[in-house]
């Protein structure tokens, strides 16, 4: 046979080979606590469930310290002074007597020391003597702890549940986490996997890699550090977040709500203290807050509405929408719009790159605009301090009738236009007009640089909506 | 000058129709391209045979030696 050939046929059969290499490990390819497993790995096959019992005697009020690798920990509350476990063994191997043996070298540890019960499996021992070979185990613990019981659990690649216990300090990685029912304190860490938490009496510290966490009435202060996936809360205490590369959403915070973010977007609804969000790369929305709010994003917009207190807002390429506030409102925008509505007490704003638009407003009120328009439309008759500058924009001011204010207005170069009948102008040219409306009152000062500028009653149909 | 008949040319100017003419097939979602190629690759190796045993009869019949 020739040379040739030989090269030939082999590369038929390298390519078959191919495809029968990827037909057996197609549907098999996933990710698992040991990296991407292909074939499943050692938790693949046949595999044999052993089970093991144990009580011991536990004073209330002591401490449970459970530690476990590969298998799901749950824990719950029992009866009396009794703390129950059982353990589920499952065993990977081809047959049930290798299952078996193995099997039966796996056993619970308990170690008692009057206030302390630590709970663990002697998997470690036989991992580290060699006896676990290439056999997958998994250790699945089912506690029931007495009433009042503090709880410290540590599992790898393992699921967690923990419920009705005094205190919880969980630690755990590739799968899920959940507290439910603690009466004081939680602190829980996760890796690889969700967290949800409900029902928390006490203060709540939770750090998350990698998974998105939910937390649901948690009554003391709540302190949150998330990385890579999203947070939701409902019902808490006052909160703490930092929060990378994930949304935030939190409803009903009972005190202050402080999130420092990156490229992140935060909703915040019905806070009772005040409002910190510091973010980028996303939006910021603020709705119904006690106190005062301060919100700053980069490359983002900032939505608030119904804020009690003053509000600091600062955004870039993107724009700041203001909507019922009850304090100051002090703005600050590059490359993105301003819209506030109902601004009871005033604003001051910096805008570059687009309008600056302001309706039903009372106080003192300040805007210095580039590349932008501004209109403004004060809530009644304006008799507040008015300041208006823009570079390569227009200025409109539409007022109700009953104004009183002295206007000193220019437009360099542009056309100045007042349309009130109630003005009384003491200089008056195509650029430039001073006077006194309604006989005089606060200085409103509007200047533009490269726009025109026009005083002018608001339109009916807009001050019989309000 | 005509070109001599090859069975290696055979098989791989039939399976890179077939692989076209499955690939088309699969992109429109009439086939399941694995599961055909998975089935039918050591067919390959019959059509390939097949090809050798003509070349050697037809080589043979004509008096001439491979």
């Amino acid at each position: 046979m020739k040379a040739h050939k030989i090269l030939f046929l082999l590369l038929i059969l390298g390519l078959g080979a191919s495809v029968e290499t990827v037909w057996r490990v197609r549907d098999h390819v996933e990710f698992g606590p040991l990296g991407w497993r292909v074939l499943g790995g050692r938790f693949y096959g046949p595999s044999f469930t052993f089970e093991e019992d144990k009580t011991e005697t536990f004073p209330t009020a002591g401490a449970v310290l459970v530690s476990n690798e590969f298998g799901g920990v749950r824990i719950s509350r029992g009866d009396g002074d009794l703390v129950r476990v059982h353990l589920r063994k499952v065993v990977y191997l081809p047959t049930e007597a290798a299952a078996r043996a193995l099997g039966e070298r796996v056993k619970l540890v308990t170690e008692n020391a009057g206030s302390t019960l630590r709970l663990s499996t002697t998997r470690g021992d036989l991992q580290r003597d060699g006896f676990l070979g290439e056999a997958g185990l998994e250790t699945h613990l089912e506690v029931t702890v007495p009433s009042g019981t503090r709880v410290e659990v540590k599992n790898e690649h393992g699921q967690i549940d923990v419920s009705e216990v005094a205190r919880a300090d969980v630690e755990g990685s590739f799968e899920p986490i959940t507290l439910d029912r603690v009466l004081g304190e939680a602190v829980v860490r996760g890796r690889h996997g969700d967290i949800r938490v409900s029902s928390v009496g006490g203060p709540l510290t939770l750090s998350e890699r990698h998974g998105d966490v939910e937390v649901r009435d948690a009554q003391g202060r709540v302190a949150l550090d998330v990385e890579h996936g999203d947070v939701k809360l409902e019902r808490v205490g006052a909160m703490t977040l930092s929060l990378k590369f994930g949304n935030a959403e939190a409803e009903s915070v009972r005190g202050s709500a402080e999130v420092k973010g990156e490229h992140a977007a935060v909703k915040l609804a019905h806070v009772s203290g005040h409002a910190r969000v510091d973010t980028s790369f996303e939006n910021v929305h603020l709705e119904d807050v006690a106190e005062d709010v301060e919100a700053k994003t980069e490359h983002g917009a900032i939505e608030a509405s119904k804020i009690k207190g003053a509000i600091r807002a600062e955004a870039s390429f993107d724009g700041v929408s203001l909507t019922d506030i009850g304090g100051h409102a002090d703005v600050k925008v590059d490359h993105g719009s301003v819209q506030g509505h109902d601004l009871a007490k005033g604003a001051t704003i910096r805008a570059t790159g687009d309008d600056v638009t302001l309706d039903g407003f009372r106080g003192a009120v300040r805007v210095e605009a580039r590349r932008g328009s501004v209109h403004l439309e004060p809530r009644g008759p304006l008799t507040e301090p008015l300041s208006v500058t823009t570079e390569h924009g227009t200025i409109t001011l539409q007022v109700d009738a009953g104004s009183r204010f002295d206007l000193a207005a220019w437009a360099r170069p542009g056309n100045v236009e007042v349309g009130l009948t109630d003005f009384v102008s003491s200089e008056k040219t195509a650029s430039k007009a001073s006077g006194r409306v309604g006989g005089g009152g606060a200085a409103v000062v509007l200047e533009a640089e490269h726009g025109d500028v026009t005083v002018e009653p608001r339109e009916k149909e807009a001050a019989v909506k309000d | 000058m005509g070109l001599r008949f090859s069975p290696e040319r055979l098989v791989v100017g039939l399976g890179l129709v077939a692989l076209g003419v499955l690939g088309t097939l699969a992109r429109s979602g009439a086939v399941d391209l694995l599961t055909v190629v998975h089935t039918w690759w050591p067919a390959s190796l019959v059509v390939w045979g097949l090809a050798e045993l003509y070349n050697t009869f037809a080589a043979r019949a004509g008096g001439r030696r491979d």
